[in-house]
């Protein structure tokens, strides 16, 4: 008996519900569900992580996060502006930069910046292992930033620069005061993703070295865990960076769904 | 924190319990068919490197590891007619009993401190070493004992840090996952000192002429041999180590890798 395509299609998404249904199921049959709640939901560590976990650790990772971002945007606009120069030099640094930043792990950018300059030049970072850390990081989101700034600039129509420079403005002026405007607007979804991705980043500053006050997230959690000898702590982290990122990531879907209707 | 404290207690009556109930196995007499090993007629030295000299990876050793506890472990499986063979499963697997449930390891040989907390998880031999602490700081420092640091760096939940923040008071500890980052950071200038293993200090500073080893601090820690569930094996391994000692192996192994001493 053929089957009509239509009912095919049927069945397949019928056959894919019911084994949806039946992996929830087994999940639920086979998980040992006092281990887990004892393990990942047990609400005496719980407590017993407030309120630090959000006046230290969530405190900290915000912190690095919008140093980072800060210091990575103006790093990135200055990369963006070399890379789409027409001074040789400029280009060739910016692209080496981009290059070398983004194809390093940033754990071992960050090792490099806060081991490798102080040994090798002996001097002191300022602001210490956090100012290496947000300095690291920074560079990171530079190289990262840099493409997408660059690609927004080259996203606004030329018209814009050309009707400018004809109406007597100078080529510095039209960058900044028409071309740049428009371009942001452009690049704020995708610059928000990277905010997103350096909000998870920070989580590689313990190797710089922590104090019980410097602990970001990740580390306030692994602590907590290792002393303990309990997984909650995990829990309560990844809860506490979903209460930071799920608001991000609405923002960028709202942002886009704007900048579509606007165009 | 004063829930941990109570972690700690719960967890060394649980240990007592389970060491009560640990006693009575095995009759005397070693007889290899009874060590219910991983492999039949090989002992799975479980390690965890790299820990000089205590262990570390050696290409040019025959089971690829050397170190003090590497070698003593291969004199016991000598000792008891087994021939020896070398894991690293990972620490937390090791101390947690992970890897001896997963049939990785008869007998762990990693410098592990006996703890309570540990003995829940694994069973120790008798100890076979006495661990000390000791601080290392810049040899043109002028720092001659903990007084003088303004900051130290440590291993995250290692004896070390934990004997920092119980007795220095006013030293900022700076913790690092790895043994690497102390070192590291002391060499950029961010601490002033190290606090870890004497033995491993001592091999640092032996390398290197612009660290010293200024102080050394008896924490009654000892470290013993692992294993798990394998009471038999335990008491072989137990005897082992005391012939070992009477017939002067043991001294003849400490001193290779601790001259000075």
């Amino acid at each position: 008996m053929a089957i009509k395509p239509r009912q095919r299609q049927r069945i397949f998404r019928w056959s894919m519900y019911a084994l949806a249904v039946v992996v929830v199921v087994l999940a639920i049959v086979l998980g040992d569900w006092e281990r887990i709640r004892f393990n990942f939901f047990n609400v005496e560590v719980m407590t017993d992580m407030f309120p630090e976990v959000l006046t230290i650790a969530a405190r900290n990772t915000i912190l690095y996060t919008l140093m980072s971002f800060a210091i990575g945007l103006v790093g990135a606009l200055a990369l963006a502006l070399m890379k789409l120069s027409t001074i040789g030099p400029y280009r060739a640094f910016a692209i080496g930069y981009i290059e070398l930043f983004r194809g390093l792990p940033a754990l071992i950018t960050l090792i490099l910046i806060g081991f490798g300059i102080p040994i090798a030049f002996d001097l002191r970072m300022p602001g210490g292992r956090v100012g290496a850390g947000v300095l690291g990081l920074s560079i990171v989101a530079a190289a990262y930033m840099a493409e997408t700034i660059r690609a927004g600039i080259e996203a606004v129509p030329w018209g814009q620069s050309e009707a400018a420079r004809s109406l007597g403005m100078s080529a510095n002026r039209t960058m900044f005061t028409i071309v740049l405007p428009q371009a942001f607007r452009i690049v704020i979804p995708p610059l928000t993703n990277e905010m997103v991705l350096l909000i998870k980043d920070t989580s590689l500053f313990f190797v710089l070295g922590t104090t019980p006050l410097t602990k970001e997230l990740t580390k306030f959690a692994r602590d907590f865990m290792v002393e303990i000898r309990n997984a909650t702590p995990l829990t309560v982290a990844a809860l506490v960076y979903l209460a930071i990122t799920l608001p991000l990531t609405w923002l960028v879907r709202r942002l886009e769904k704007r900048a579509a209707v606007s165009r | 924190m004063k829930k941990a404290n109570r972690l700690v207690a719960v967890l060394a009556a649980m240990a007592l319990v389970l060491a009560a109930c640990g006693d009575d196995g095995g009759d005397g007499g070693v007889d290899a068919s009874d060590l219910e090993l991983v492999e039949a007629g090989t002992l799975t030295i479980c390690t965890d490197v790299p820990f000089p000299p205590m262990e570390f990876e050696d290409s040019n050793s025959e089971l690829g590891y050397d170190g003090f506890d590497i070698e003593l472990s291969v004199a016991i499986a000598e000792d008891l007619g087994l021939e020896p063979t070398v894991a690293t499963p990972g620490w937390d697997s090791i101390t947690g009993g992970l890897a001896f449930e997963d049939d990785q390891c008869d007998l762990a040989a990693a410098s592990i401190t006996i703890t309570e907390e540990r003995e829940e998880n694994i069973d120790f031999s008798d100890p076979y070493f006495n661990g000390e602490q000791a601080l290392l700081v810049k040899a043109d420092s002028g720092i001659t004992t903990w007084e003088g640091l303004t900051s130290v760096a440590a291993q995250t939940g290692t004896t070390g840090e934990i004997y920092a923040q119980e007795n220095w008071e006013g030293v900022e500890i700076v913790s690092f996952e790895d043994a690497a980052g102390p070192y590291l950071a002391l060499d950029a200038g961010e601490v002033d000192g190290v606090v870890f293993d004497l033995v491993s200090q001592q091999d640092v500073a032996d390398n290197d002429d612009t660290v010293t080893v200024v102080e050394t601090y008896d924490t009654d820690e000892e470290y013993g041999l692992a294993t798990k569930d394998a009471p038999n094996l335990l008491e072989a391994i137990n005897g082992s180590l005391a012939g070992l000692r009477d017939a002067g192996t043991y001294d003849e192994i400490y001193g290779k890798w601790f001259p000075e001493a």
